[in-house]
């Protein structure tokens, strides 16, 4: 009589561990008794359990999930990533999801190695050097921004001149304060063949998004509309790709400014004033 | 334990807390509701929808529980596991000795859909005909669609039957299934397309599953092993998300296939 496979997998950990580390790839017995750090008397038991329910096999001495392993190993990883995003870091019950479409939130587990980075209090309304430098050099640049961020607008141009490709989503009210105080280098910036700018309505649920190939952050606002200077970053593969899909979908809601033409038709819709401070980071 | 562990074992080792979860899922429900839906009554129930709200999955609201955002992250990360979980459980000899990879990817990896599926084994006498318990249910259909890699004897008689009762019938044919038609059934085939509400496709791509059937009642599935046996067996679900996962099989293999509309003449 075969045991349930969600005793199998779960009623130990030793086993829901090797599950997801074979996940990766096949691996032998010593590089499993390494990455696990067990003896070979502790983790053969398991092992055991694993293949007697035809959920890994022994192949040219190497232990690989097979074909109905690696159908559970994908349901396990999914349920597992989510609780781990959970267990590391509280920001994301904490803060409002819901600029976040639901084909994304499915895969949150993307983000679970994110890293959560405070504002240093001391220059809170001062760039942060360290965002700056993150994404001072890199073949491709991803900005949204709902925030009035000038002292990003240099980086920009200069990732622009080094031929990277780079893509701004800023909302209207932002481009608007742009347009007001750096005309010039926004219309530069519009008018590059490798750089692009985007535009889209005040009011979305995301405060911030950079992906780089370096890596991402993001910023979200609280359940009520506060932010708190602070943002996840990480420089996962998994957690790129999930950032640039983030990035598509609000590229994708945002209209482009191709020309100097569009700029000098560009009028806020939000009324003038209405501005809210609160989404202003650097104050010039 | 670790509180990954600790948290499987709040989700999953209890049924009562397993099925709240689940149910709650659907939306906001009020304790009358959950007694309902669960048919249970009050004072277990209430016990575990406190270890519920103390391990932050749920909150209340007003009179009514509801997941909380932490509760919205994991459960939907539930069903499909759980749903998975049983499919091999239900016949684990079988999905393990298969080449699952037969199928295409995306419908593997919501195999769960196929839920509680059993398998039906042929009679001695009628090793090449399907067993009786999907006889009945095929007559009674309104739609058949199948896909198929292998040659049944009763292929041109049965289908030609089933199109005259008014049953519309579409097939997808590999290649050399289909070329072995034409020449042995020639008159059939052409009797079958002739036939208003019937339709066949010729698929010049390899089909790597035996057949698949999916009408409007049923889905009856039939695997390669992973040494590439096949012996004649029809694993069969009767429920309704099966029945769309086999619609999408069916549309897999059609969008590979060219529509045969005559025969050209010899």
């Amino acid at each position: 009589m075969q045991q349930e496979l969600i005793d199998v997998v779960f009623r130990s950990q030793k086993r829901k561990d090797l599950l997801l580390l074979l996940g990766e790839e096949p691996r032998t017995m010593e590089e499993i008794k390494t990455l696990l750090d067990v003896s070979p008397t502790a983790i053969l038991p398991q092992i055991k359990r694993l293949t007697d329910s035809d959920l890994v096999i022994q192949k040219n001495g190497s232990y690989e999930l097979t074909d109905m392993g690696e159908q559970v190993f994908k349901k396990v990883q999914s349920l597992v990533n989510v609780l781990t995003l959970l267990e590391r870091d509280n920001y994301w019950i904490e803060h409002d999801l819901s600029g976040i479409p639901q084909y994304l939130l499915d895969k949150i587990g993307d983000l679970k190695d994110c890293k959560l980075v405070e504002a240093d209090p001391s220059q809170i309304f001062e760039p942060s050097t360290e965002l700056l430098n993150f994404f001072s050099s890199s073949s491709y640049l991803m900005v949204f921004s709902s925030f009035y961020r000038p002292e990003f607008l240099p980086i920009y141009t200069k990732l622009g001149r080094m031929e990277s490709e780079v893509t701004l989503i800023f909302t209207e009210s932002v481009l608007e304060k742009i347009l007001h105080n750096y005309e010039r280098k926004i219309r530069k910036l519009a008018t590059m063949k490798n750089a692009e700018l985007f535009v889209c309505n005040d009011g979305v649920k995301l405060a911030e998004l950079m992906v780089s190939d370096r890596g991402m952050m993001i910023s979200l606002f609280d359940s009520n509309g506060r932010f708190y200077h602070n943002y996840m970053s990480c420089s996962e593969p998994e957690a790129l790709n999930w950032a640039r899909e983030l990035f598509e979908f609000y590229k994708s809601r945002a209209w482009q400014i191709e020309s100097e033409k569009c700029i000098d038709n560009f009028v806020c819709t939000v009324e003038s004033g209405a501005f809210p401070e609160s989404m202003v980071l650097s104050l010039h | 334990m670790s509180m990954e562990l600790q948290l499987i074992d709040i989700i999953f080792f209890s049924d009562k807390r397993k099925n709240l979860l689940l149910l709650l899922k659907e939306g906001p429900k009020t304790i009358e509701e959950i007694k309902i839906g669960l048919d249970v009554s009050s004072s277990p129930i209430m016990a575990q929808i406190r270890i519920l709200l103390k391990e932050g999955l749920l909150v209340q609201k007003g009179d009514s529980y509801e997941l909380s955002i932490k509760g919205k992250l994991i459960v939907p990360k539930m069903e499909p596991l759980l749903s998975t979980f049983q499919v091999f459980d239900e016949n684990h000899d079988y999905w393990a000795r298969q080449d699952l990879r037969t199928l295409p990817p995306h419908l593997l990896d919501r195999i769960g859909e196929l839920g509680s599926c059993k398998e039906l084994l042929p009679d001695r006498t009628h090793i090449f005909d399907y067993p009786p318990e999907i006889m009945d249910p095929l007559y009674r259909s309104r739609t058949v669609m199948e896909v198929s890699s292998f040659f049944r004897p009763g292929y041109p008689s049965l289908y030609l039957d089933l199109a005259k009762r008014g049953i519309d019938v579409s097939l997808v044919l590999e290649r050399p299934i289909y070329e072995k038609l034409v020449s042995d059934y020639r008159a059939d085939t052409e009797e079958f397309l002739n036939l208003e509400n019937t339709r066949l496709f010729v698929c010049d791509h390899k089909i790597e599953l035996a057949s698949s059937i999916v009408t409007d009642r049923f889905i009856s599935l039939s695997l390669i092993s992973k040494e590439g046996r096949y012996y004649n067996h029809e694993m069969v679900s009767f429920e309704e998300r099966a029945l769309v996962w086999g619609q999408e099989l069916f549309n897999y293999y059609e969008d590979l296939s060219e529509q045969v509309i005559e025969l050209k003449s010899n």
